[in-house]
Parts: structure tokens; C-alpha cells; sequence
């Protein structure tokens, strides 16, 4: 967990994004390269010179003697950026050589400079700029004509002035500058020392020298380029900056924001104290799939997705999390804790070696899908089960203690029936449990079902179970990988046995173990991302979509993109319709009902609420709609049922009523018609995150 | 729909505008609704919440 600046600095460490690119850290004079071209490109000659002049202090005679390290750092290596030919351009066409003058009040203080060489005269000019009174004490002639001229016409209007000997005058710096071999480095030098000096003079405090870059020393020849040509070779700059992550993540891309600066905001985000301060991070950090995508590319190794579940844990510690980012995905994850929860070590076992963890969304869509594989489980590995939550929405929300405490009940109900291997059929649920409880062994449910000869058997192999030998009716389908199984090599080998043998022709993924826009559950905090998301995803082929992840199928259906689970394909089931939200939780209880009839022997009606009697009329088009807001009809249900009980209720024209309900983190509304047969007619459905705090001052 | 007249269904009186306190995120703000003069029960319709409540909502969120 990230406490300190320090924490939050060390997370991004390494992270070049916004650094000098490589020709300019080859450059001494660390010229903004990328700055420079940009001007250069467009023709700028006079601000791409004010660029150069700034960094070189005298470019006439830097342009003349430069050994282009930079040439050799280029990232095209094949044909580098002629840097120095554009240099040489941009003196070619400025109109106005010189320095800028700026209205700068004079400064008191004056600094004597003993060397009228490369170095005294860089300083001078560099320390003149700010308005310092600066005398060069030194033999000036000595230097070749067209060098002097340059260096006078950068003096400009500074305050300096040469003279030949020392006029006994005190001052208040003093530097004797080197003189060696290499004018470059000496240029380097007296801009370097001109920077101590003004902190010197500034502070008091001389700051100690750092060691010289050292460059390399090559002499190689530079083309003469008209206006066109230098524009062009500087357009033809790649603006080199690492961008990896950015490359993979479209989120990443709609913030636009450098990992450092993320950091940067996470820690003064720690500090806030709203409403007098401000949050920076929150939409960014509540929007990230946690797909692992910058970390699998990123040269320093850093998880960007880490640091992003680190504020929202953050965030939740501090009490001041936005509830309603997470509250619909949170209210499923306690429905599968609670009315669907249900343990075993199977029929008439008090111990199993392996259970069935098919964690809380498989029933949800399918409860088939939990019901036959929990059979083939069982007739073939004597396996128990846990329906239950692996603790991914908690997880996601930064919820540490709803995860923890969801763990802990999963930790016991697994010691009960004697620390089986979890057979798991959610790549996620294996990351989780990966990195919560590394003690619990698992297997994938597509790697035992792929080893079964009974399962989807080949043509002319003997017998076959009943039911679940058919060959599945796809021809043609591309297969998504979840993004909690990029790396989980087996599991996506068997899913690709399993589809292999069910006749279906696969084509793979150009980038495999992208996330579908589930992931980390960023669709409430940012709508807009998660439609981008879903809707690249679902183009990414033209063909339907084979998933093994309950949720990749329910983001697909709901954009009209064809996706067939595994385990239709495995057991010959008929693709069932995409359940509505409330249609999951009752899913839910029937999977558990089911299978506690298979184990118990006893047939028990699935656990329903009391408003579960309230029967809806809904358009399905309304029906859908109302589901898309993520308003479950079961919300609706319940609202209606204490409305209609003596709850706060509205009645205006027509007979249309409206009634709410508030649940932790929402309000929901409902206009409703009462029907003769006593059923209610849905009109519409809303919501609100904010609270009515009074509205009764009577 | 927030033009028409509403009753409370449980009071039986028409609803009237009233200055109703809001919460959200550690922000208190008020705003005219409808509510009923005896119960004090607030409706708030769909346009309102759909609109500027939505809107204040993601404001607050990004601070």
C-alpha cells in the first residue's frame, strides 16, 4: 500500500515516459530534440532557432563544430534524423540572429569571469541574459573572426563587457574558465558553471559540479538542405518517447496522463479533503480494466493496474469511495454469498479431492453450465462444490475488508470439506485466488473436461455419454480470451482442444487476453470508455466469438455480437438467451437449488424474496432499456411492494403512480400503472446517486 | 411528467415545491422539489434525475 510521496515515486520508477529521448541525452547541450523538429517542421525558423540558441548559447559556431552524437542514438537507425543539417537550415532562413532582450530589472550583483575563451564567453552570455553585470577579463582577439562575431551578436544588449586586464574592482562571483581542446565542451562548461553561479548568487550555497556527460566524438558529414528539404527531415521524426503502455491501453490513451503524474496525483489525492480540495485521480483510477496489459509491456515491469487498485482501496479507507461506481457489481457478489451460496464435498462424502468452484457470474447467465459440469464432477472426480464469490467485485472496489472477510468464508468452507483442488471455470476467480490464498491448489475446468474421452469424443471412438456427443452447430468462430487467462497457457490450450473437437473452426486473436470491458468492473465510473471498449472488442473479428468467461459472453450479447460459451459447445447445450439482471440472481438460486437436489436428493424451490409475487408487464424493448441502466426488475419489484403496502407513494393524472426505493448506494424510482388482474404495468425506471437528506422541515 | 399534479397516495394532498437537502460524496446542497405537505415524502422525476442530478453526480465525483 502506497503511504508516502516516496511509495508512490518508487511505483513508477524507471518510467521514461516524458524523458529525454535518446538523441538528446546523447546531446552535451541536452537539446530538446523532439521541441526543435517540431518547430523545424512547420517552418518555425525563428522559435526552432530560439530553441537551439537557448540550449548551444552560440549556434554558429556549435553548428559548426558539432560531432552529431545524436546521429547514432537516432531510433532510425537505418537512415537518422539529420539533426544538424536542419540546424544548419534554421540559421540559413532565421531572419534575426541574436539574442532575445527582455525588460529584465538589472541586477545588483556582479561577477567577474577571468578567460575571454569559449567557456568565459558561454557563462557571460548565459549569466548577461539574467541581467547580471558580468566582466570577461581575457585576451578576445585571439579567437577567429566569424566565432567573435557570433559570440558579440549573442552579447546583444547584455550587460557584459570584455576587457583585456583586471581593474581591481570587487565582485561578488568570480570564475576562471578552462580552456581545452574541445570547444563544444567548453561551451558546455561555462553554461554549466553560469547555472552554479545564479544559485550561488541566489542561495549562497555553491552547488557542487556533477561529472560531465561524456558524448561521443564523431565526425561525420551533414547534407545542405533548402527550407523544404529541412522541413521535411524534421517531420520525419518519430518524437521518440516510450509510449508502450500507452500503446495497449485504450484507457490509458482517453486520460492521456504520464505514469509519473499519476503517481504524483495518488499521493497529493491522499491528502485531500474535499469539498475544500480536490481529488485528480478518481475517474482515471475507477476506470482501469486491471487487465495487466502496460505491465506485460512495459520495460520497468510497472503495473500501472496495481497502483490504480491501490487508490481505490485508498479511497475506501478514507470512507470517501463513489459507492455507486461498484454498488451493482458488489450487490451480485453478496447475493452469491448469501441465497446462492451453498457448500459440499459431494453425495454421501463428508471429504472431497477436488470441488467445483464455478464462482458467482457462470450460474448467473447459465445455470446449466454449473449443473453439468458439477455432474460431470462428480461422475468422474468424485468432486464436492463451494458456490460462492471468488471476491473480485470487492476486489475492484477497493473494498479490503468485504474481500478479506468473503476469502476468509471461502478459506473455511474449503478446509471443511477437506482442502480440495478448486476446479475453476472464471480466469478470474484463478487470479484472485492466485494471489489471495496461494495454499488452495487449482485446476481449470476446461483442462479436465478437455482430458475426458468422454467429452465432445472423436468421430469413430466408442460410445460417448448420452447428451453430450453431439457435434455443436458452429462452423467458423474466433475465440476471446478472457484477460485473467493470458497467461494461463493449459486452460487455453484445452478450450482450444474442446472447440477443435466440437467442429468448430477457430481463428485466433491478433492480440489474445485483451480485456471485453469487464474488468474491474469500470462500467459505471466511465460509460463513455466502457462502450469504446466493448465495441472494439466485438469488432476485433467478424466471426461470433467462442469465451470461456461468463462475463465476456454477457458483454458481447448485450452489443449483438454472437458469443457461445465453451461449455455449450462441451455439453451440446443450446446457447440460452442473455438473462436480464434480475434473471442472473435467480439463476443463481435455481444453479443452487439444483444442485443441492442432485446432492441432497431433496427438491427445494429456489429462496425468492416475498416481492418476488409482484408480477410486471414490461415491453421487452422497455424491459431491456430499464436493464441497460443497470436497474434490476427485481429493484423494481420491491420498490412497488412497499409502495403498494403504505410506502411513500405518488399519484398524478391518468392513474400513473411512482414510488422509490433506496439501497445502499442508490435510489431507484419507478412510474408504474396498477392493472385490473393486479399485476403493474412498467411505465419507466430511473435512478439517483445522491441522498435526500430531509425534505420534511414540517 | 414533473408538469403534471401529483398526490401523495398516503396523505391524499397535492404535492408542493420544497427546498429539499441533498447529499453526496461529503457535498449537502438543496434544491426545489415536490413533496408532500404533510408526510414530507420528496418525488423526484425522471427528468431531474436524469439530467441535473446526473450531471451534479459526475461533477462530484471528479473532485
Amino acid at each position: 500500500m502506497m503511504q508516502t510521496q516516496e511509495d508512490t515515486r518508487e511505483f513508477v520508477r524507471g518510467c521514461v515516459r516524458g524523458d529525454a529521448p535518446p538523441c538528446a541525452a546523447a546531446c552535451p547541450f541536452g537539446v530538446d530534440v523532439r521541441d526543435f523538429l517540431r518547430k523545424a517542421a512547420r517552418g518555425k525558423w525563428a522559435s526552432a532557432y530560439k530553441a537551439y540558441r537557448n540550449a548551444v548559447v552560440f549556434p554558429r559556431i556549435v553548428a559548426e563544430l558539432c560531432p552529431q552524437p545524436c546521429k547514432n542514438a537516432c531510433e532510425i537507425a537505418e537512415r537518422p534524423i539529420e539533426l544538424l543539417a536542419v540546424e544548419n537550415a534554421v540559421l540559413a532562413n532565421i531572419k534575426k540572429s541574436g539574442a532575445d532582450f527582455y525588460a529584465v530589472p538589472p541586477k545588483a550583483q556582479r561577477v567577474a569571469v577571468y578567460g575571454a575563451n569559449y567557456a568565459g564567453l558561454a557563462c557571460a552570455v548565459h549569466l548577461g541574459a539574467k541581467q547580471y553585470a558580468v566582466t570577461v577579463i581575457g585576451d578576445f582577439e585571439k579567437l577567429p573572426e566569424r566565432h567573435r562575431s557570433e559570440i558579440m551578436t549573442q552579447i546583444g544588449k547584455f550587460p557584459v563587457r570584455i576587457e583585456k586586464e583586471p581593474d581591481g574592482s570587487r565582485y561578488d562571483a568570480e570564475y576562471t574558465a578552462p580552456e581545452t581542446r574541445d570547444i563544444i565542451s567548453d561551451i558546455v562548461a561555462g553554461k554549466n558553471e553560469a547555472v552554479r553561479i545564479e544559485i550561488f548568487l541566489g542561495t549562497g550555497k555553491y552547488p557542487a559540479e556533477e561529472a560531465a556527460s561524456p558524448y561521443e566524438n564523431r565526425t561525420a558529414g551533414s547534407p545542405v538542405l533548402t527550407a523544404g528539404q529541412a522541413t521535411e527531415e524534421a517531420a520525419r521524426c518519430r518524437m521518440c518517447d516510450c509510449s508502450k503502455c500507452f500503446d495497449v491501453c485504450e484507457m490509458l490513451r482517453a486520460f492521456g496522463k504520464e505514469p509519473k503524474r499519476a503517481a504524483l496525483e495518488f499521493y497529493t489525492d491522499m491528502h485531500v479533503n474535499p469539498p475544500l480540495s480536490r481529488h485528480s485521480l478518481t475517474r482515471e483510477a475507477y476506470s482501469c480494466s486491471g487487465c495487466g496489459a502496460c505491465a506485460d509491456v512495459c520495460p520497468a515491469g510497472i503495473d500501472l493496474g496495481k497502483m490504480f487498485y491501490a487508490y481505490r482501496k485508498m479511497r475506501a479507507g478514507k470512507n470517501n469511495a463513489p459507492t455507486a461506481f461498484h454498488d451493482i457489481f458488489l450487490r451480485d457478489m453478496e447475493h452469491a454469498g448469501t441465497l446462492g451460496a451453498y457448500v459440499s464435498a459431494g453425495r454421501g462424502r463428508r471429504e472431497c479431492g477436488y470441488a467445483f468452484f464455478p464462482g458467482c457470474r457462470l450460474g448467473a447467465m447459465d445455470p446449466r453450465h454449473v449443473t453439468a459440469s458439477y455432474e460431470f464432477l462428480d461422475e468422474n472426480f468424485s468432486a464436492g462444490i463451494i458456490l460462492g464469490c471468488c471476491g473480485a467485485p470487492a476486489y475492484w472496489a477497493g473494498y479490503e475488508e468485504s474481500f478479506s472477510s468473503n476469502l476468509e468464508k471461502l478459506r473455511h468452507d474449503w478446509e471443511t470439506i477437506g482442502k480440495p483442488v478448486l476446479v475453476l471455470a472464471c480466469a478470474s476467480c484463478g487470479r484472485m485466488l492466485k494471489n489471495a490464498l496461494p495454499e488452495m491448489q487449482t485446476v481449470s475446468l476446461y483442462e479436465l473436461l478437455a482430458s475426458s474421452p468422454d467429452i465432445l469424443p472423436q468421430a469413430g471412438a466408442a460410445g460417448g455419454r448420452k447428451g453430450i456427443n453431439q457435434r455443436f452447430p458452429l462452423g467458423k468462430a474466433a475465440i476471446f480470451d478472457p484477460c485473467a487467462a493470458k497467461h494461463e497457457t493449459r486452460a487455453r490450450a484445452a478450450v482450444r482442444a474442446l472447440a477443435a473437437r466440437a467442429g468448430i473452426g477457430l481463428s485466433e486473436p491478433e492480440a489474445p487476453g485483451q480485456c471485453c470491458g469487464n474488468g474491474g468492473h469500470f462500467r459505471v465510473a466511465n460509460p463513455p470508455l466502457y462502450e469504446q471498449i466493448t465495441e472494439s472488442r466485438a469488432g476485433e473479428s467478424p466471426l461470433p466469438y467462442i469465451v470461456y468467461c461468463s462475463n465476456c459472453k454477457a458483454v458481447f450479447e448485450e452489443r449483438g455480437k454472437s458469443a457461445t460459451h465453451i461449455l455449450d459447445a462441451a455439453f451440446s447445450l443450446d446457447t440460452a438467451r442473455t438473462p436480464l439482471i434480475e434473471e442472473t440472481r435467480q439463476n443463481r438460486t435455481k444453479a443452487k437449488a439444483e444442485v443441492a437436489a442432485y446432492i441432497d436428493g431433496q427438491k427445494e424451490a429456489p429462496e425468492a424474496p416475498e416481492w418476488d409475487r409482484v408480477r410486471l408487464v414490461l415491453e421487452p424493448r422497455l424491459a431491456e432499456s430499464i436493464d441497460r441502466k443497470l436497474i434490476g426488475q427485481d429493484d423494481i419489484r420491491e420498490a412497488i411492494f412497499f409502495a403498494e403496502r403504505g410506502g411513500a407513494c405518488f399519484e398524478g393524472e391518468n392513474g400513473v403512480r411512482q414510488c422509490s426505493l433506496a439501497k445502499k448506494a442508490l435510489t431507484y424510482w419507478v412510474r408504474y400503472i396498477r392493472l385490473p388482474d393486479g399485476s403493474f404495468e412498467i411505465a419507466d425506471a430511473y435512478s439517483h446517486r445522491m441522498r435526500i437528506l430531509s425534505g420534511d422541515s414540517k | 411528467m414533473s408538469g403534471q399534479s401529483w398526490i401523495c397516495v398516503k396523505c391524499n394532498v397535492p404535492l408542493e415545491p420544497k427546498k429539499t437537502l441533498f447529499s453526496y460524496l461529503g457535498n449537502t446542497f438543496s434544491h426545489d422539489v415536490k413533496a408532500c405537505p404533510v408526510c414530507g415524502a420528496v418525488m423526484i422525476p425522471q427528468d431531474l434525475a436524469e439530467g441535473r442530478m446526473a450531471d451534479i453526480e459526475k461533477q462530484l465525483e471528479d473532485k
